[in-house]
């Protein structure tokens, strides 16, 4: 059985699902890059990543309970998972996959499943990461962030057929101070936060 | 136990990715639904020979119809004030570049517009005389049924550009003598424009093609 709090996430995950995949909503948040890349993938990864959440907080003994622990004896160390996530988000981080989505309905189901699953993969995987990985997916992060973001900066070209020139300099620049702020974020408290004391004898 | 799983699964997963990555993007060469196109035409070329024009000199024809083995199809609007622009005087350079083939009948140039509520004959041939005032071997033309049905097949996507206008994918597009799209060029690659349908003009003399 599922506790209440777990039910509560799941249902605000499978509604704002749907309120995302309104062909209003997918219309809308489809029609500049920016929104795209930016507002409606990262969406669809939380909505996954609060799926995994909940599971995680699945009672013991639970059937859910039960399915996790199979599924994680895949995931020693949140390995699995993390790989399966980056290709996935690599991939629809990719011009050619956003203009698919835009274009055909079938790539964009498979892109509203699929970024959704890899939300809920970083969740189950995260907790099980060591310290160390947690750093080098951190940075690997920003660093995706500063790539991307600066190759639609840098291009003459427009890599999406489904966008404007415009509206690609804008999601490099967003993704560029994306990346800053990430970067500043993960940093701040380990290197200007309160310093774990020692404990006094 | 559960390393061995981690690994086993991991490396399925990991390989599983690069699968589907080498898939979509056809063996890490296409990233761009663009450079996916050009290597479509090379690798699978579609047949247009069926899609049909009004032509702004009059008349009504398939490109199977249109005389000429080799076809360099455009996409424009004559209302546009870059590309377009562009793609016309590239198509005065090829008719300098290619004035034997296409005095001897054996290439044509073909512009096609998209934006066909407001490019009437009037609007295309216009279009023409601001770049060639030689009009033999260069038609115009309007897409006769659904729009659609023209730009899917050459891959050719339109979108408004927040002043009034389209932005799109300009290029040349080189059909062959079968009537099937078998090369997309830059619109800057004039000499390379030239030398496909050089290639393609020596290959059907070989095949004994007399379109």
């Amino acid at each position: 059985m599922a506790t209440r709090a777990e039910t509560r996430w799941l249902l605000w995950a499978g509604g704002a699902w749907f309120v995302l995949a309104t062909p209003q909503s997918r219309a809308w948040l489809e029609s500049s890059m920016a929104l795209h890349m930016l507002v409606q993938l990262p969406l669809l990864a939380l909505i996954g990543y609060c799926v995994g959440r909940a599971w995680l907080r699945a009672q013991t003994g639970s059937a859910s309970a039960q399915v996790l622990g199979r599924v994680q004896s895949f995931n020693a160390g949140g390995a699995t998972g993390l790989i399966a996530a980056s290709f996935v988000m690599l991939l629809w981080m990719l011009p050619r996959c956003l203009d698919l989505a835009r274009f055909d309905a079938v790539a964009d189901v498979v892109k509203f499943i699929s970024v959704p699953a890899a939300g809920l993969a970083i969740a189950l995987s995260w907790p099980k990461l060591p310290v160390i990985a947690r750093a080098v997916v951190h940075l690997e992060v920003i660093a995706t962030l500063f790539r991307f973001g600066w190759g639609y900066l840098a291009t003459d070209q427009r890599l999406c057929l489904a966008y404007l020139a415009d509206d690609q300099q804008h999601t490099g620049e967003l993704l560029i101070w994306l990346g800053l702020i990430y970067a500043v974020a993960v940093v701040w408290r380990p290197m200007f936060g309160t310093i774990p004391r020692t404990r006094s004898a | 136990m559960s390393a061995k799983r981690t690994v086993a699964a991991a490396a399925l997963v990991f390989a599983a990715g690069l699968a589907v990555a080498h898939t979509a993007t056809d063996g890490f060469t296409a990233y761009t639904l663009e450079s996916a196109r050009r290597l479509q035409a090379l690798r699978a070329p579609a047949p247009v020979g069926n899609l049909a024009l009004d032509l702004a000199d009059g008349g009504r024809a398939r490109l199977a119809e249109l005389p000429g083995q080799v076809l360099l199809v455009d996409f424009v609007y004559t209302n546009c004030a870059t590309y377009c622009v562009a793609l016309g005087s590239v198509y005065a350079q090829l008719k300098q570049r290619l004035e034997t083939e296409i005095a001897a009948g054996s290439v044509r140039l073909v512009s096609v517009t998209f934006d066909p509520a407001r490019d009437g004959s009037n609007e295309l041939r216009a279009y023409r005389a601001r770049h060639s005032t030689d009009v033999a071997g260069w038609d115009l033309g309007r897409p006769t049924g659904e729009l659609q049905s023209w730009l899917s097949p050459f891959g050719v996507v339109v979108i408004p550009d927040e002043l009034g206008g389209y932005a799109h994918n300009a290029a040349v597009h080189v059909v062959g003598p079968d009537r099937k799209l078998v090369a997309i060029h830059d619109l800057q690659d004039v000499v390379g424009v030239e030398e496909t349908t050089r290639r393609l003009l020596g290959q059907a003399m070989r095949n004994g093609d007399t379109r």
